[in-house]
């Protein structure tokens, strides 16, 4: 029998005839006719709480990297839609639904490093081969919420504290640094506001 | 403390490291994949500092006399430097992922000619190291400077020590120390106030058990 592309998203599941070794998460809450192609999504999943991923019914997520780090939760609205993006999250990131995400998108919700130029050179020491990941400094986060209905194109980017309002629609390649009304297009690198509906 | 790249001995990758190349003590190279595209003839054709790493698809691309010297604790997470003069990264640089270091001029010379012979000399070539069509100019990166994700810079460009440059930036002029610059086109959004100065340096490396005062390059 030939083997499924998407199959149905279940905690701990050993998905048949994934190409990644590996299994899915135990700590995700999945509704129902929600999809994924592989564990390979999960492979920078380090959430560590009782939920890391929480998603409603007929979700699909494709070759999408699945990232929450040790306490954070990334929540997933139903029938959303997320192919060959990247979700890294260090708090929280929030997606309502009939929420449609397009290929090479990424959202975070931390920059990753810290600002200030001490504190930086001292994260680069801890996370270099003889650093110590467990002692990086702290660093900044700040939820993520995309309300329901939204379309984000292609290579577009959603950056930490952002909430982009229903129906927002944010362009290929845009840069979103700041919240998005609902209803309303932005673009570019910052991304501007190109068109609103309010 | 030494830590060895071990993992380099189960590597998918067929060819081994390059002869020409000078690894610091506790340098990670995530797979010999990384020197794909290293043509250089030069003798070392790469340095690379104390506890620095090239990580996921990074690629280290040179032509014949391409040079790249990467200073101590840098890390390049699937970042592509390719020079046919010389880039210089100074210690403790943060390089995210998809970002381009370059010593060419983009948008290349609107020289067509220069750009049609280069291609034609390329495909002569067997294994295609790919022809200059500008000529190099080296690029120098201070210490701590953080490259955004998706960045571009290119030839002829200094950034300062400190700089932080966002995502998806192309940088084609200088960036002054401490300076954050964001954005496409790229503008200046403010200045970091300069606290990394050799006490907090020494400090950080104490934090995790590492002798202070090793060469850097920059």
């Amino acid at each position: 029998m030939e083997t499924p592309l998407l199959h149905i998203l279940a905690p701990g599941m050993r998905l048949e005839g994934d190409w990644y070794d590996g299994a899915l998460p135990e700590n995700i809450v999945a509704g129902e006719n929600t999809r994924v192609d592989s564990s390979a999504c999960f492979r920078y999943y380090r959430a560590k709480g009782p939920v890391g991923l929480r998603t409603g019914a007929n979700v699909t997520l494709w070759r999408t990297s699945i990232a929450p780090e040790e306490s954070a939760l990334i929540e997933i609205g139903d029938h959303s839609w997320i192919a060959n993006a990247s979700l890294a999250c260090r708090l929280r990131i929030s997606i309502g639904k009939r929420v449609f995400v397009a290929g090479g998108v990424t959202i975070i919700d931390s920059d990753f490093h810290p600002l200030t130029p001490a504190t930086r050179l001292l994260d680069t020491v801890a996370v270099s081969p003889v650093g110590d990941r467990s002692h990086r400094p702290a660093i900044d986060a700040r939820p993520v919420e995309i309300e329901d209905d939204v379309w984000i194109g292609y290579n577009a980017t959603i950056l930490k504290g952002v909430r982009i309002g229903a129906g927002a629609v944010i362009a290929p390649g845009a840069v979103v640094t700041a919240d998005v009304p609902a209803g309303c297009t932005v673009s570019g690198n910052p991304a501007r506001m190109v068109e609103s509906r309010v | 403390m030494i830590w060895r790249n071990d993992h380099l001995k189960h590597d998918w990758f067929h060819r081994p490291l390059p002869e020409n190349i000078e690894l610091g003590q506790n340098v990670y190279i995530e797979s010999s994949y990384v020197f794909a595209a290293f043509f250089s003839e030069l003798h070392p054709g790469l340095v690379m500092g104390e506890g620095s790493g090239a990580y996921g698809l990074s690629s280290l691309g040179t032509g014949a006399g391409g040079r790249i010297q990467v200073g101590a604790y840098t890390c390049l997470n699937s970042t592509s430097l390719i020079a046919d003069a010389i880039i210089t990264i100074g210690a403790h640089c943060l390089f995210a992922w998809g970002a381009v270091v370059t010593d060419q001029r983009i948008p290349v010379s609107a020289d067509a000619v220069a750009r049609r012979r280069a291609l034609l000399e390329t495909a002569s070539d067997p294994v295609r190291r790919l022809r200059p069509a500008t000529e190099p100019k080296p690029v120098h990166i201070g210490d701590n400077v953080w490259v955004g994700f998706d960045s571009v810079i290119t030839g002829g460009v200094n950034v300062g020590h400190g700089a932080v440059i966002g995502c998806k930036t192309m940088i084609t002029e200088d960036v002054p120390p401490y300076a954050i610059v964001v954005g496409n086109p790229c503008r200046l959004l403010r200045y970091l106030q300069a606290d990394d100065g050799e006490e907090a340096r020494s400090a950080a490396l104490r934090e995790f058990g590492l002798a202070p005062g090793l060469p850097v390059i920059s």
